[in-house]
């Protein structure tokens, strides 16, 4: 046997798969601590707080559905703000869903309200709604009664229906932020990763949960918020995929979401995924992230169309399609390099072990 | 060009820390003893064997994800089936992972994902989708014609997936999920509303429905994908729901002879975080330790089977596939998100894990299923 060919068969050997670059305990339980003291405990109480002041502002619908749309906007930015945690209480008994059913890809939640509407059920409350279908509790149902229905004025069905489901958000954000906080709450389970009696077999777990949440949130933000309505081309542009176009908050909601990621990027100012790049040699993955996010932002914020109009506005698509091209970049620098950089891997079991 | 022994080539690979023995070098490492489908950081999938320390034994490049291992009972080779919906099914020398045969499903066929020998090793048994009928088949292969296919008999159900050989070597317990899907869409579910999961004894002979056992029809969307049998004719079944996620479902059960489905349940506050997904069912060597894995909640939960008492569970990232070592309640378990754990599910205060440390396990990401050798 000569040695050249020794050494090629070894080499081919050595070829493995080696695990991700990672960091210390420490610095993913900093990272954690981080995460969830500045960014996602106060948004979760934050949201609580705007859906509660939402059922307060409902139970004077009957006044006019003016008086509800400020708390509604209210509402709908502290969840947008907070959207893109998608790991622990927020996935138990698909809260998420619940609160902002979208996309909504085919169509169910438009569908279900014109029965409802149609039927005009008696005594509609927040438990009847919560049992029902994930479609009617939540924002997009309560945005159509707040405009389409509204047009003509609510009724007292219609006002009933909207108090229903504010006082839904308003449990459902009282019941996250006491999931997140009480006695066995999931901020002493994150805290204590690692532990025989933690949830989280290690502070990385932790990490990895809220970092596949974050990558999820860029992808829906990508795709559904931003291609779907764009289309292939001005020609098909598809203005009613749009987020909530109904209400005029598709940008908005965009642009507020899109601040919050940077905030949790930035462990809401304190050690978060960006200063852990940083820290790690990775610098220019972290400044193209932010520089990428932050561009996105101050386009969406400048944009003098609501979202469906510029889709299909010669003048205005361009910039959308930048911005899409500017998420969709995070969206690939995060998926593809920063769980490596930091050691997160994206798991395929969780996925979907079949 | 100097020449260069095979003992010094073997003293070099170990000096190097070189890693898997390829043909002619398997004995520089261990036996296989640990078999998956494993993934790696550049997203390439492998059939892999990792000797009893965790070191890799041999690796065999798949074109794609694979999904269950199965041994042959005489212990050289060992097939990997294709995840579905996938088409592919390879056997391997155990000794260094080298070739033995590679299988194509029919043009109008694809794998489930798990096969079964017979008895007597003539036979290979697959869970096959009809996707045009829609209906599961048991696609038979004549192991010695070089797993030519034989023929197939119908399975009684829609979604087969795990099937195992009962004790008595001649019936074939098969897990039917109840769900249908077409390669045209993928792995999407079909037909959520009208799903029918069973647990279903078929005569490896001629497929003949022997038995079928089911749960309430209430609860018709708790699909039955994986099994596990014991010496003894117990069956453990890891369950997973298509129903909304709102209701926390069990993901573990029970059943023997003709006797009911026996669910297992878990605390509340761990159910809750199991997502309603069963990965993978494994009995203990006694067979009275029944552990199912939650993937999506990265643990591991188990259960005295004698006495239907939840013993607790072990948290592993992204763990799915479980095999059973030698000795009462215990366990491995392999992580997604990389590494093997050994879990002693009987340990004094609850399950106990310890990472086989020091191998390559860590560095390769572990997809379901685990299985084991020798054992």
């Amino acid at each position: 046997m000569h040695v050249r060919a020794c050494l090629a068969a070894v080499a081919t050997l050595i070829a493995l798969p080696v695990a991700a670059a990672g960091l210390e305990d420490a610095q993913y339980r900093r990272m954690n601590q981080d995460m969830v003291e500045r960014h996602i405990v106060p948004r979760y109480q934050a949201f609580a707080a705007a859906a509660a002041d939402l059922a307060a502002a409902a139970d004077a619908c009957a006044a006019g559905p003016d008086g509800l749309r400020p708390a509604f906007d209210d509402a709908l930015d502290a969840w947008m703000a907070v959207q893109h945690i998608r790991s622990g209480p927020v996935g138990f008994g698909m809260r998420g869903e619940r609160i902002h059913y979208w996309p909504d890809r085919r169509g169910t939640g438009g569908r279900q309200l014109d029965q409802m509407l149609a039927l005009r059920p008696e005594n509609i409350t927040a438990e009847s709604l919560a049992g029902g279908s994930v479609a009617l509790q939540g924002f997009p149902a309560l945005e159509r009664l707040l405009t389409t229905e509204a047009e003509d004025g609510l009724d007292t069905f219609e006002c009933g229906f909207a108090a229903a489901i504010a006082d839904n958000l308003a449990v459902l954000g009282a019941e996250l932020v006491a999931d997140w906080t009480g006695p066995d709450g999931e901020a002493g389970i994150i805290a204590t990763a690692g532990d025989p009696e933690s949830f989280y077999p290690s502070a990385r777990d932790v990490s990895a949960d809220i970092y596949r949440g974050l990558y999820e949130a860029l992808q829906i933000t990508s795709q559904d918020r931003l291609a779907a309505p764009l289309g292939s081309s001005i020609d098909n542009a598809r203005p009613r995929l749009a987020e909530l176009w109904r209400s005029g908050r598709s940008v908005r909601n965009l642009t507020v979401s899109l601040q919050g990621m940077v905030d949790l990027f930035a462990g809401g100012d304190g050690y978060g995924f960006e200063d852990a790049l940083v820290e790690t040699g990775n610098g220019t993955l972290a400044e193209a992230i932010r520089t990428k996010l932050e561009a996105a932002i101050g386009i969406a914020e400048a944009l003098p169309l609501p979202l469906p109009d510029a889709v299909a506005d010669p003048e205005m698509r361009p910039q959308v399609e930048r911005l899409h091209a500017l998420v969709d970049g995070v969206r690939e620098h995060v998926g593809a390099e920063l769980g490596g950089a930091l050691g997160l891997p994206m798991g395929f079991n969780s996925l979907d072990g079949d | 060009m100097a020449e260069i022994t095979r003992r010094a080539l073997l003293a070099l690979l170990a000096a190097a820390g070189a890693l898997p023995a390829p043909g002619a070098l398997a004995q520089a490492r261990g036996t296989a003893r640990y078999l998956s489908s494993v993934g790696d950081a550049a997203g390439s999938h492998a059939f892999a064997g990792l000797d009893g320390d965790g070191r890799i034994a041999f690796r065999h490049p798949l074109p794609d994800r694979g999904h269950g291992v199965t041994v042959h009972p005489a212990g050289r080779h060992a097939l990997i089936v294709a995840r579905r919906p996938g088409t592919f099914l390879h056997v391997v020398d155990l000794a260094d992972g080298s070739p033995v045969a590679a299988v194509t499903s029919p043009a109008n066929r694809h794998f489930y994902g798990h096969a079964v020998y017979s008895a007597d090793a003539a036979l290979l048994y697959a869970t096959e989708n009809a996707w045009a009928e829609g209906d599961g088949v048991i696609g038979v292969y004549d192991v010695a014609a070089g797993y030519a296919r034989v023929g197939e008999f119908a399975c009684h159900g829609i979604g087969p997936h795990e099937l195992r050989l009962m004790p008595d070597g001649r019936t074939l317990a098969v897990a039917i999920g109840g769900i249908r899907t077409h390669p045209d869409h993928d792995r999407d579910p079909l037909n959520l509303d009208t799903m029918q999961p069973s647990l279903a004894y078929l005569d490896a002979a001629d497929g003949r429905l022997l038995h079928r056992a089911s749960l309430d029809p209430a609860l018709f969307q708790l699909g039955i994908r994986h099994l596990d049998v014991t010496a003894d004719g117990r069956v453990g079944l890891a369950l997973q729901y298509e129903g909304p996620e709102r209701d926390v479902m069990p993901v573990a059960a029970v059943q023997q002879g003709d006797g009911p489905i026996r669910l297992l349940e878990a605390p509340a506050a761990v159910a809750r975080r199991s997502r309603n997904y069963g990965g993978s069912a494994r009995f203990d060597a006694s067979g009275r330790v029944l552990a199912v894995t939650c993937p999506r909640g990265s643990m591991a939960l188990f259960w005295d089977v004698d006495e239907a008492r939840f013993l607790g569970r072990a948290a592993v990232s992204d763990g799915c596939g479980v095999a059973a070592l030698p000795g009462a309640g215990r366990f491995i378990i392999a992580s997604g998100a990389g590494g093997l754990v050994l879990v002693e599910a009987l340990a004094p205060d609850g399950p106990a894990v310890r990472a086989l440390a020091g191998g390559d396990a860590d560095a390769l990401f572990w997809d379901n299923h685990l299985t084991i050798t020798g054992t």
